[in-house]
């Protein structure tokens, strides 16, 4: 049954992931009980009686398609809903010189849905921004992102772009991505590559044996990309980074590669199943390649796939008698440090993994979400690490403070926006992703050792931090449940 | 009707209303609104001005119902009451502020007979919807709600006064800006209450004077002031410079009557010794630049008047980016109708895009706007300084352009860049 949405050609609309791979985004105990309860089947969706702000999956479609240069981004929704853009724009200059670019903008554009549009709709307002968008930017495509009150009030996005599309030559398409239809922010990836498969992508006029689609974030960073690059080449096979830096047409050539691969499975899930469904390019995505041993089992995937299983156990064997050595001397001084990682699902995954490399015991470990794209990767994890403490929160920094407080890591690694709370409770912090650090594959493990090393020799700044620091919540919550305000199926 | 806008520079009614009830020493919000209006209006409001940080409980931090299906189908009061309970069993507030977004504003949400529930006003409500307009209009809406909802009449101080006008993280440099302000006025025997600098919100009533420090955002407060207290305002936009400082002390001076010449007397002398240092780089380089401005009302007056009238640049023109209503567009054209034909062209225009066409035509030497008009920049080979909202090519901790202090910031900043490629 599930299998049928990735085939829902010409629907605009994804099932959301709660839905279609029963996501949960609650949850507390240890990492046994929920490897115990997933295998029974019966962990259960919870909600929280209190909440913190946290990303919707407009946020993240927007962050799936931006840096594609060919591309215009607009928002169909009040003015307040490219609020993002900004920030994503730096992701976006920063990753354009690493790539030696000349920085350019992400180009937007929003609707700015005002209040008597927010009520009869905002049809007019919409065609005038796809016309401006083509006069402006003469791009290949134009994305149109809903937003939570162009489906409140039930706007007909795809009917709107098919009257307008006859006067534009950029391909005009549609990302279903409203705020409040998911809880699962990850969604909002499924929405953006079902606008891309439904109109760049086109049915391959030959196989390229050599081409693999590797589907990076746009918080893989270009040294990731290097590394994965070295390694690919090892086996004669050639990277097609998408959808990040790059065009609508190398995005459209994606269903000629031999192979879809990717640094994040929950990132890349829906739309390597459906390139495989649609134009039978087969995928493997069973982890990050981040830490040896998922390096190990990523190379080993591609070569099953491809029929080079032998030049990755050569690769491999290369690979670590190069690394081994910087790695036991990183291990002198970071083994038995225990470390607290917060991020989403999959990089929760890996870079547990690669802590584990250098020695590091794991303490905690949130994931921002939930579902089968890390049962099998987090089994193992559990299997290598012990039982650690585990939170299921998108975000929920109260929820983490509590836990911090009762761990007491030596390091805390986090994503962006939640990392400050720790570093202001004291703990030296380092983050699961950074532009400048390499995360991925061999390289990967020493790399970030490295960057661990130095926050071990200096961790003044989170220190004096915390001195200063006004706590937000009441002394009592540091002594309750951190899980206390989990509440029942709803 | 509003127009679709190409890279704004604003965010919405929401983001400012967030970004000012997060400047207030403690008051707690809380969003009732999508999950993702909290994070997208920290990055896209706060952190997208230099880089402004979390604060004490902004950022990922804020308390939010997250609205979701459910409550778009059913309704999101159940919700909004238990988050409201909890948040106040979790955190310790002074106050705790409702924000509704558009999501419960569309579906109707009856907030008001919820908080009926809560004494003390420890909880207010404010309808912050992001389609209600930008984050000026956000601002505005706050206000008017603290003055219903908390603010009774008072004794009057006869030495206090208002300052509204400055919109937390939309103004970049709001807490240097109102950080010269007190100090100035101060130093004409003058208490301040601004809002954020810990003085509450309850004593509003208390001043002697209000002073709008905008040609147009906060007038209504002082307008509803006046009308329910009686009490006086001035409108004076942001003044930069010995001249427009001296100016504005002056204007205040006189609706106390207090003789401010002493105080104006000293800090001239003192802003003028420190320009006499950079005197020789102007002269020997020639630093006499045509400049743009891309900026919102507030600092296309600011800027023009102290770099034309005091500074010696030329002025080309003057993009306002704020929306501005059109009541006050007038009033805005003449504050840059200067003498001697040293008036900026002003074109009233939030579009990025038609902005940049714009400024391309004029070609200035020198553009003051955000990171936004690099690319614009780099084409016409111009120098820029990141001054308005959006910037994220610059940090920005306590520095300021206001007053006479800022007058040398400013300077500072804007020529550091020119000799930045040296």
């Amino acid at each position: 049954m599930a299998k049928s949405v990735y085939k829902s050609i010409y629907k605009s609309t994804v099932p959301v992931r709660e839905d279609r791979l029963n996501t949960t985004i609650t949850y507390g105990g240890t990492a046994s009980e929920l490897v115990n309860l997933t295998t029974r089947k019966c962990l259960k969706a919870k909600d929280r009686e209190f909440s913190q702000t946290t990303f919707c999956q407009e946020w993240l479609a927007i962050f799936t398609l931006a840096t594609i240069k060919d591309a215009v981004v607009i928002t169909h929704a009040p003015v307040g809903c490219t609020s993002s853009l900004p920030f994503i724009n730096i992701f976006s200059r920063f990753g354009q010189i690493l790539r030696g670019e000349t920085p350019l903008n992400v180009k937007w554009i929003s609707t700015n849905l005002a209040h008597v549009e927010a009520i009869h709709g905002g049809e007019d307002k919409l065609k005038e921004a796809i016309l401006e968008a083509e006069k402006r930017h003469n791009p290949n495509a134009i994305f149109v992102f809903s937003s939570c009150v162009s489906g409140i009030i039930g706007e007909d996005i795809d009917a709107i772009i098919k009257r307008v599309q006859g006067e534009v030559s950029a391909k005009v398409i549609p990302v279903y991505c409203d705020g409040f239809k998911s809880k699962v922010w990850a969604s909002g990836y499924d929405g953006s590559f079902q606008g891309a498969l439904n109109h760049l992508i086109k049915k391959p006029k030959k196989r390229r044996n050599d081409l693999v689609n590797v589907i990076n974030p746009l918080t893989v960073g270009r040294l990731d990309e290097v590394e994965i690059e070295r390694l690919l080449a090892k086996l004669k096979l050639k990277a097609n980074f998408i959808p990040n830096f790059t065009t609508t047409e190398a995005i459209g050539k994606s269903s000629e590669a031999a192979l879809t691969t990717s640094m994040c499975p929950t990132f890349s899930e829906y739309f390597a199943k459906s390139l495989e469904e649609r134009f039978q390019v087969p995928y493997t995505q069973k982890i990050m390649p981040v830490g040896l041993d998922s390096t190990d089992l990523w190379l080993r995937e591609i070569g099953k796939l491809l029929g080079k299983e032998d030049e990755v156990e050569t690769v491999i064997k290369a690979e670590r008698e190069r690394v081994e050595p910087q790695i036991e001397e990183l291990k002198e001084k970071l083994a038995g440090k225990r470390a607290f990682v917060s991020a989403g699902q999959s990089r929760a995954v890996g870079i547990p993994n690669l802590l584990a490399d250098l020695g590091m015991d794991i303490v905690g470990v949130t994931a921002y979400h939930y579902d089968e794209v890390i049962f099998e990767s987090f089994a193992d994890l559990e299997k290598r690490c012990g039982n650690f403490c585990t939170n299921i929160a998108n975000v929920q920094p109260f929820e983490q403070t509590n836990i911090l407080n009762k761990e007491q890591p030596d390091f805390y690694f986090g994503h962006v926006g939640e990392s400050i709370w720790a570093a202001k409770q004291g703990f030296p912090t380092a983050m699961i992703y950074n532009l400048s650090v390499i995360f991925a594959g061999y390289n990967g493990v020493i790399s970030f050792g490295s960057r661990i090393l130095n926050l071990l020799n200096n961790p003044s700044f989170s220190k004096k931090l915390a001195e200063h620091s006004k706590p937000i919540y009441r002394e009592s919550w540091l002594n309750e449940n951190p899980f206390k305000y989990h509440k029942g199926e709803i | 009707m509003s127009n679709i806008i190409e890279a704004p520079r604003f965010s919405c009614a929401l983001g400012g209303a967030l970004s000012t009830i997060t400047a207030i020493e403690g008051f707690v919000p809380i969003i009732h609104a999508g999950p993702g209006c909290g994070v997208q209006l920290f990055y896209g409001q706060s952190f997208a001005g230099g880089f402004r940080g979390s604060g004490w409980i902004g950022g990922v931090s804020v308390p939010s119902t997250n609205t979701y299906e459910k409550e778009v189908v059913f309704g999101g009061e159940k919700r909004l009451k238990e988050q409201i309970e909890k948040t106040i069993e979790l955190i310790e507030g002074n106050r705790y502020v409702v924000l509704t977004g558009c999501t419960a504003e569309l579906i109707g949400d009856d907030v008001s007979s919820i908080l009926r529930e809560f004494k003390d006003k420890s909880v207010i409500y404010a309808q912050t919807a992001g389609f209600k307009g930008s984050s000026y209009i956000g601002y505005e809406i706050l206000l008017d709600t603290f003055i219903d909802q908390l603010v009774e009449e008072k004794p009057g101080k006869e030495n206090l006064v208002n300052i509204f006008g400055i919109v937390p993280s939309q103004d970049v440099f709001w807490e240097g800006n109102l950080a010269e302000i007190e100090r100035i006025l101060n130093g004409i025997g003058l208490e301040v209450n601004t809002l954020f600098n810990g003085k509450k919100i309850e004593d509003l009533s208390s001043a002697a004077l209000n002073i709008v420090l905008s040609p147009w955002t906060g007038i209504k407060a002082a307008e509803k002031l006046k009308d329910r207290f009686g009490t006086p305002y001035i409108i004076n936009p942001l003044p930069i410079g010995v001249t427009e400082t001296n100016l504005f002390l002056e204007k205040v001076g006189a609706a106390l009557k207090i003789d401010v010449s002493d105080f104006t007397a000293k800090e001239e002398e003192k802003t003028y010794k420190s320009i006499d240092k950079v005197a020789d780089f102007v002269v020997d380089f020639d630093v006499q630049l045509r400049f743009a401005t891309i900026t919102d009302s507030n600092y296309a007056i600011a800027l023009n008047k102290f770099l034309v009238n005091e500074f010696g640049w030329i002025p080309s023109l003057a993009l306002i980016t704020d929306d501005v209503p059109e009541d006050y567009k007038d009033s805005i054209k003449k504050e840059l109708n200067f003498k001697n034909t040293l008036s900026p062209e002003v074109l009233f225009e939030s579009d990025s895009g038609r902005i940049w066409d714009a400024v391309e035509k004029e070609a200035p030497n020198f553009i003051f706007g955000s990171s936004l008009d690099k690319d614009l920049a780099a084409k016409l080979g111009a120098t820029k300084l990141s001054i308005s909202f959006p910037f994220t090519d610059r940090i920005v901790i306590d520095r300021g352009y206001a007053g006479y202090r800022g007058a040398i910031s400013l300077i500072e900043d804007a020529l550091s860049e020119f000799v930045a490629p040296l």
